[in-house]
């Protein structure tokens, strides 16, 4: 708004003084300058950067009426206005614009928040997404936001921002958050012939709540072990669980069925950690959780993992050795369980590595393994990113997904090719 | 009259050779006492054909008497804008070392004890990048007085005392005039020759003497990374609660 105004100031006193024929030479320069500094001073508190890219996917299936191809226009831009020392605002938004699925042609504002920063403490309002856990593949702990199914379902990182208000206190190697979660987002769904709509029937994207989509609270302590290089998080959540169980509705005026997903209430207890020896990078995420919802178990979450990193394996190359094991288990066998939650880390095993190339396009492979051990469910999938000629980034991945014995299709191959600008 | 002045003449000769530990400790003293420090960096990677890559960087330096502590910030390529990785350095024992993903918005502990892993794909580990304490390393014997591209300098071996060190010895050449670091010879794990890194653009600001360039060269597999430093500035007032885990995230 104080850059309108200025500017505005500054054309009517330009004009005002060309009209009453006393403009000079000295004025121009004057004004000239000024607007010269207001922008310096504007620009040197606006940091920003994203991309734009094209991805384009070759899925092969045996899916009936499931489409084998998936491209669209990605957008994805971040700012922040550092507007005084100690207050910014921050914001992250994302577009889609897919050419044959038209729910995957959005806009979606992630993050819109202010932060004000005091010597021990902050504040932050607005809507915001946070990183919780410890693991590689898969996070139990990170409950906090939504994830966007409309992007890649198997990508747990892209996430739906959540709108909250959050003081944190600092202390010498902790701090200590209050975060109050305000809503609970939505989750769409792509379209019926995307082979990532995994439904029988026709999806709402309603959200069907136990209460009126009442607040919900977590309390995070973080601290760190220096002497013995360990991180870790403990957080208390009382409200909606991050997992939610689908139900039949029909609507009154079309009498059509269709399902919608609803949130329940819980208590729940998270904790992970990571802790550092010699190359060797060890870590643990658990998560208890008391079900306010007859339908839903209680139940408990854990993970173990590790990283090791050999240095230098040849030609400066560096490459980390993962493994990792979920366990998801539950107290009341008659209610819902990981299973109806289409949980696919129940009982599962992750093996990875991630070789970095480090030449001078940054190249890295990633790639994994992951089985369950119930119902020997895989998933197998490799990337390859690199950057080219500083501005543009390509990245190619493959991804097999073997279902468990009883699912209505046999296997799922995806090549996936992304190209990007980045600025 | 001929044992006398052979005798002075030895004496004299004791008393102007340095120990390799005392220079080494001199040549520490140049570039100690800058408290904290703030610089804009410039890395330019060339491959073996000559192509270039730029990265540029923020790095803020707290000078601390048992390591000093870091926080780089990454400001291009594009695509790792806003990555950081936060340094707390120990003459004891390993680092502390985290990874801030800005499109994940993780905080990362990063295994800090091999230090030969690659600093951002160039051709300084983070062992070359980290402070260079006299204390680090195991001197032996006296500095040899000789010329380096038409300095005269002392030059002497030292070994890094950290057992995850990607070198078995190091051969460095320090100017005889000022004590400033010419240049160092870093010997891989098979005690051949690995890299050469050129020091220079010495500048002082308020009495401490700052390197302005560093050129290190790969003699193994033809790669070089130069590394300017495009602004400096020392005794900034920066305090350890600026290298908190919080300014990761900020």
């Amino acid at each position: 708004m104080n850059k309108f105004i200025a500017i505005s100031t500054l054309l009517s006193s330009i004009l005002m003084a060309e009209g009453s024929g006393y403009i000079s030479q000295e004025f121009v320069d004057t004004t000239v300058e000024k607007v010269e500094g207001f922008y310096s001073s504007i620009g040197k508190d606006i940091e920003y950067k994203g991309n734009i890219g094209v991805e384009t996917a070759y899925l092969r299936h045996n899916m009936n009426g499931k489409r084998d191809n998936q491209s669209a226009i990605r957008f994805e831009a971040d700012g922040k206005y550092q507007f005084k020392e100690n207050q910014k605002f921050v914001t992250k938004v994302k577009a889609l614009y897919d050419t044959n699925d038209n729910k995957r042609r959005y806009f979606d504002i992630n993050d819109l928040y202010f932060q004000h920063d005091f010597e021990d403490y902050n504040f932050l309002i607005g809507k915001s997404t946070r990183f919780w856990g410890a693991m590689e593949f898969y996070n139990q702990s990170d409950t906090f936001n939504t994830k966007d199914w409309l992007d890649n379902p198997f990508d747990y990182e892209s996430k739906i921002g959540a709108w909250n208000i959050a003081y944190t206190r600092f202390f010498d190697d902790s701090e200590l958050s209050i975060i109050v979660k305000l809503h609970e987002e939505k989750q769409a769904m792509q379209e019926r012939r995307s082979v990532y709509n995994f439904l029988p029937t026709a999806y709402d994207k309603k959200l069907d709540t136990d209460s009126d989509n009442e607040p919900t609270i977590y309390l995070k302590y973080s601290s760190s072990i220096d002497k013995y290089q360990v991180d870790y998080s403990l957080i208390y959540q009382n409200g909606y669980d991050e997992q939610r169980y689908m139900v039949q509705k029909t609507s009154r005026d079309t009498n059509i069925s269709s399902m919608q997903q609803h949130a329940y209430n819980v208590d729940k207890f998270i904790g992970f950690g990571t802790m550092v020896r010699g190359d060797t990078l060890y870590k643990t995420e658990l998560a208890y959780t008391s079900s306010h919802d007859d339908k839903v178990a209680d139940y408990a979450q854990g993970s173990i993992g590790l990283e090791h990193t050999l240095y230098g394996i040849w030609n400066k190359m560096d490459v980390g050795l993962i493994a990792e094991y979920y366990k998801y288990k539950i107290f009341q066998n008659h209610r819902f369980n990981a299973k109806s939650f289409g949980k696919l880390f129940d009982d599962d095993l992750s093996l990875g590595f991630r070789l970095s190339l480090n030449d001078i396009s940054s190249s890295e492979v990633l790639g994994g393994w992951d089985i369950d051990r119930h119902n020997r469910e895989q998933l197998f999938f490799v990337e390859y990113d690199t950057r080219i000629e500083d501005k543009y980034k390509l990245g190619v991945s493959y991804q097999h997904l073997t279902p468990k014995e009883d699912s209505s299709f046999e296997k799922l191959d995806s090549v996936m090719v992304e190209f990007g600008y980045y600025f | 009259m001929k044992r006398i002045l052979l005798t002075t003449l030895i004496t004299a000769s004791e008393l102007l050779a340095m120990e390799s530990i005392e220079v080494a400790k001199k040549a520490d003293a140049m570039t100690s006492g800058f408290e904290s420090s703030s610089a804009q960096m410039e890395m330019v990677l060339i491959n073996a054909s000559g192509e270039q890559s730029v990265r540029d960087l923020e790095m803020k330096t707290l000078e601390g008497e048992n390591g000093d502590k870091s926080v780089s910030t990454f400001l291009s390529p594009a695509d790792v804008k806003g990555t950081k990785t936060l340094t707390h350095e120990h003459l004891s024992r390993d680092d502390d070392q985290w990874l801030y993903l800005p499109a994940l918005k993780r905080v990362k502990r990063i295994a800090s004890n091999n230090k030969s892993g690659s600093f951002m794909g160039s051709e300084f580990s983070y062992e070359d990048i980290g402070n260079q304490d006299y204390q680090k390393f195991t001197y032996s014997g006296e500095a040899k007085e000789v010329m380096l591209n038409g300095v005269a300098c002392y030059q002497s071996e030292r070994v890094p005392n950290e057992v995850s060190s990607g070198y078995t010895k190091e051969i460095v050449w320090v100017d005889k005039k000022n004590f400033l670091l010419q240049q160092i010879d870093y010997y891989d794990r098979k005690q051949e020759l690995l890299k050469t890194a050129k020091f220079s653009e010495h500048r002082q600001l308020q009495g401490i003497w700052r390197v302005g360039k560093i050129e290190m060269r790969n003699h193994q597999n033809d790669k070089s990374t130069i590394l300017t430093w495009k602004e400096d500035k020392i005794k900034v007032g920066l305090t350890p609660r600026e290298f908190n885990k919080r300014v990761l995230k900020n």
